[in-house]
């Protein structure tokens, strides 16, 4: 007899990995300590964690965990994390956050490394620098994964390893560097903490010697937070735009290797830096994103930017922000023209390589996408033919192939579908859009980027939003997070039943 | 010497046919009744050769040479290990599955086997060399090799337009891994020295390994010679198929593979880069119209069944193909395929036979070539702990004889190197050397 989908199981490690959602709340909670709020905005929630935690782990003493229960343990982890992770915004009741429905859009947006905001004024006269800070955290620690971080201090979650990772971010094959997943996912952390604390540096040194006089202290931390995670949730309310043309210089490179397979960069950096030119997948992203931002340096020179250097670097940016999904601004976007703006819209639907921090689609799967529309063509005149998909040196099967095209789709659909609701509903209430802010809206929310155009541009919020257009962004963030089978397996009946 | 063969099927009694006359053999078999047909000098043992008792009885004791060729390659391996465990004879064993042949060739001595004689690839390496090289490559007059195969010999004729022309040999450096020995030049034959400078006309000699050798005959292949970019079709995608497509990969050659299990061809169209993969039934008229097999400049028939291979032929032979090469795997029918009128039959168990048997007579020490012209004589040459020369450099070496001679390659540790005048001599060492001297005088020394 088959058995069921264990939930007591599932509930068990969900606490195991809650309770240890106490150690970043305890940031700012120290912070508040000698700063402006009140500490129990973070102490209520680290109780909660705790207490939470620590009750549901005793559900199941010996949890065993099938391929299965993966499915249900992973939407679950990110569901509850983001429930807990928004009870600050809530309890600070400060601005337009405090309400349910923004804390929860807030708070899934951090998490998912999407980057979009319900605050209607990004500054420290509403929020106090600890409830920002706690925002920014949000999204470094949802940048690697939850789950990978789980793998790599708990130990009890390491039996399942690899096929929670995949889970996590499926679709591709997790590619282990070291036999022991656990030390994979140690060293995928290691490399995340080093390029964080490499870009604070780099940035506030940019302070230090005065190239960058509004990056102190303060927004080193949080940017370096926020750019390793292809996150894009800046304390200004002007994004990078904020900031001088040195520090944009800074990030441009560091969101470039965040949109880079960490496998990969890891690799490179230990001793083998030839693999990064036989990486098909690298030598692809790098293409789109060299060719992309030339061609809109060429769409915007003369008319939105009379400086050739201005011209490269806002398109470069604004190029790399989309296509990582890291979803800051160089540049008021909106301003730009039409021509640019389709461009930009549609390097949405690129994303970051497989296995990096970034969202989206990845260019992984376009490849495969590719490669299998030039298989069908020319099956189609040779009918006989037998022919199989190169990566590089890796023969991807039929099987992977047919997953990735069908996850393109799924997510097409899903993006449509999530347009539609949303423009169903502001038309309800009235809100009046065009069709490229709302198409915009759905594909940033779904590839985790952030801001879209118009109403939703980089300046902008989505506060505007009806509560049930929110809760089906907050779906389509947390979906495009998981790469949607993951979550929407779940939502079969036959998943539950025998 | 003494030879033990296990296993008398076609290879087997073949090999003991080839070298009856100047050896001791003793073969051994499961099947009493298929011993009946061996000749009375050979000493006969019925029994499994798996089993200890019985190799003991064929005299695995005083055998110099085990030979395992039964039909089963997984105990064809292992008869090797156990005669390995046993004496330290030198085992040699027929595998036809490349997968073993792989393991064998990058990891030096494994299973205990020194010498693996892998039948698909052999047979796809006589199919390409009757197909292709023949066509391209600048014809060597005269080739042999040495060190199990691992070094080879073989003389170039400079034609009028050959980059070599003109050229001292100090500066072909381009060719790090052939060494020019000699040259032959208005009927004199001899070494080459640094400052030496070609002419049309001569015949070099060249050592190397095979590969590295046949190579440079295509680069120094006269201009006028283009490679052919014939369309070849390999009808049947099974270990020889898929290791004759392999082996010419990177040629011009068109390649289409036609293989009939579904299973099969996605196996080779993982495997193979180049080469177009169909999965069609070669025996339906429908697939040689459609795709236009009877106009392809060359085919090779290699199923694994010779019935179908006989039909694929005949259908070939109706649509007047241009070029056909046939398997046939069963010796009894070998004679009605060479009456079908074709390019060339092969027959893989000949194939892998006599190149058994060229490597038991290869392996003597100092098996001596003669050069075509009668002017040098290569030999080849183990060192031992007793040579005179051990741990000398080639630079010593050549001081310490007064014929003239050159070390045309070496092998070490089953690799292949073109020695350097401060190459050092180790114990185990291979080393190939011409002479125009009295070579029997120089192996004495050594």
């Amino acid at each position: 007899m088959r058995k069921q989908v264990d939930i007591l199981c599932v509930l068990s490690l969900f606490g195991a990995i809650l309770k240890w959602l106490s150690v970043p709340l305890s940031v700012p909670f120290i912070y508040s300590l000698f700063g402006r709020e009140n500490p129990l905005v973070f102490l209520i929630p680290i109780g909660a964690s705790l207490i939470v935690g620590f009750l549901l782990e005793r559900l199941d003493t010996n949890p065993k965990l099938g391929l299965r229960e993966t499915f249900l343990l992973v939407s679950l982890t990110w569901l509850g994390v983001t429930l807990v992770g928004g009870l600050p915004y809530l309890l600070a009741g400060a601005g337009t956050v405090a309400l349910p429905i923004n804390a929860l859009f807030e708070s899934m947006s951090g998490f998912t490394t999407t980057g979009a905001t319900v605050m209607a004024s990004i500054s420290f006269d509403t929020h106090s620098p600890e409830i920002m800070l706690w925002r920014q955290i949000t999204q470094w620690l949802g940048g690697m994964g939850i789950i990978v971080l789980g793998i790599a201090i708990l130990p009890r979650l390491s039996v399942g390893g690899s096929e929670l990772i995949e889970a996590e971010a499926p679709g591709t094959q997790f590619d282990r560097i070291t036999p022991r997943i656990v030390e994979t996912a140690r060293i995928l952390w290691l490399l995340y903490v080093i390029l964080t604390i490499t870009l604070g540096i780099l940035l506030y040194g940019s302070h230090l010697i005065g190239l960058s006089p509004e990056m102190d202290l303060y927004n080193a931390v949080a940017h370096a937070l926020t750019t390793m995670p292809t996150g894009g949730f800046s304390p200004e309310a002007e994004s990078i735009a904020a900031f001088s043309s040195t520090v944009q210089w800074i990030i441009i490179p560091f969101m470039f290797i965040a949109g880079v397979n960490y496998a990969l960069t890891w690799r490179a950096f230990t001793g083998n830096p030839r693999k990064l030119y036989r990486d098909t997948e690298f030598l692809f992203y790098s293409f789109i994103l060299l060719f992309t931002a030339g061609i809109i340096f060429v769409m915007t020179l003369g008319n939105t930017f009379e400086q050739p250097q201005d011209a490269i670097r806002h398109s470069l940016f604004q190029v790399l922000t989309v296509v990582t999904t890291a979803g800051y601004a160089s540049h008021d976007f909106n301003t730009w023209n039409s021509m640019a703006k389709t461009l930009l819209f549609m390097m949405m639907f690129i994303g970051g390589c497989a296995g990096s921090t970034g969202g989206g689609i990845k260019v992984f799967r376009w490849i495969v996408t590719i490669k299998t529309f030039f298989k069908q063509l020319f099956t189609t005149i040779y009918p006989r033919a037998v022919q199989s998909i190169r990566v590089g040196k890796n023969i991807i099967k039929n099987k992977t192939a047919r997953r990735v095209t069908i996850m393109i789709m799924l997510y097409i659909f899903t993006f449509l579908v999530g347009a539609l609701i949303i423009e169903i509903e502001s038309y309800r209430i009235g809100l009046e859009l065009d069709t490229l802010e709302i198409m915009s809206a759905s594909a940033a929310c779904i590839g985790n980027i952030g801001p879209g155009f118009g109403i939703v541009g980089p300046m902008n919020n989505y506060l505007a939003f009806s509560p049930l257009s929110k809760t089906v962004m907050v779906f389509l963030m947390w979906a495009g997070r998981l790469e949607l089978f993951t979550l929407f397996v779940i939502f079969i009946p036959k998943y539950w039943r025998n | 010497m003494k030879i033990l063969i296990v296993g008398a099927g076609q290879v087997g009694m073949s090999v003991m046919e080839d070298l009856i006359d100047n050896h001791e053999i003793s073969m051994v078999d499961k099947n009493a009744s298929s011993l009946d047909r061996i000749p009375f000098e050979v000493d006969v043992t019925a029994g499994n050769g798996l089993e200890e008792e019985v190799l003991q009885s064929a005299g695995i004791e005083e055998a110099e040479i085990v030979l395992s060729t039964t039909s089963e390659d997984h105990t064809n391996v292992l008869i090797g290990s156990m005669a390995k465990l046993l004496t330290d004879c030198f085992t040699i064993a027929r595998v036809s599955d490349p997968s073993f042949a792989n393991i064998w060739d990058t990891r030096e001595g494994a299973f205990g086997i020194d010498a693996m004689i892998d039948r698909s690839n052999l047979t796809a390496k006589q199919i390409t060399e009757l197909l292709w090289f023949q066509s391209t490559r600048q014809e060597s007059i005269n080739e042999e090799l040495y060190c199990q195969r691992k070094v080879k010999m073989s003389e170039f004729r400079l034609e009028s337009d050959s980059e070599l022309i003109g050229k001292t040999v100090q500066q072909c450096e381009k060719y790090p891994e052939i060494n020019i020995v000699g040259v032959f030049r208005d009927s004199n034959f001899s070494l080459v020295s640094m400052d030496t400078t070609f002419e049309e006309g001569d015949r070099i000699t060249v050592f190397g390994p095979p590969q590295k050798v046949d190579n440079f005959g295509i680069s120094i292949a006269s201009k006028e010679m283009k490679p052919v970019q014939d369309t070849f079709d390999i009808l049947g995608g099974g270990d020889i198929g898929y290791q004759t497509a392999l082996l010419l990969e990177d040629t011009p050659l068109s390649i289409r593979i036609f293989e009939k299990d579904p299973d099969r061809a996605q196996f080779l169209s993982e495997h193979l880069s180049q080469a177009m993969v169909l999965q069609a039934d070669i025996t339906e008229r429908s697939v040689w119209e459609e795709e236009n097999i009877p106009q392809s400049d060359i085919l090779l028939v290699c199923t694994d069944d010779d019935a179908t291979n006989a039909l694929v032929t005949l259908i070939g032979q109706e649509y007047e193909t241009t070029r056909l090469v046939s398997l046939v795997h069963e010796y009894q029918y070998l004679s009605l395929f060479e009456s079908l009128d074709i390019t060339r039959v092969v027959h893989p168990r000949e194939v892998v036979a006599s190149s058994i048997t060229n490597y038991i007579q290869d392996s003597y020490i100092g098996n001596l070539t003669e050069l075509e012209h009668e002017s040098g004589e290569v030999f080849e040459i183990k060192i031992d702990a007793e040579s005179q020369v051990l741990d000398k450099t080639i630079n010593e070496l050549e001081k310490s004889f007064d014929q003239p001679f050159a070390v045309g390659a070496m092998l070490r540790q089953n690799h292949s190197i073109i020695p350097t005048a401060d190459t050092s001599i180790k114990l185990g060492d291979r080393l190939v050397i011409l002479t125009t001297g009295e070579a029997e005088d120089m192996i004495e020394k050594l």
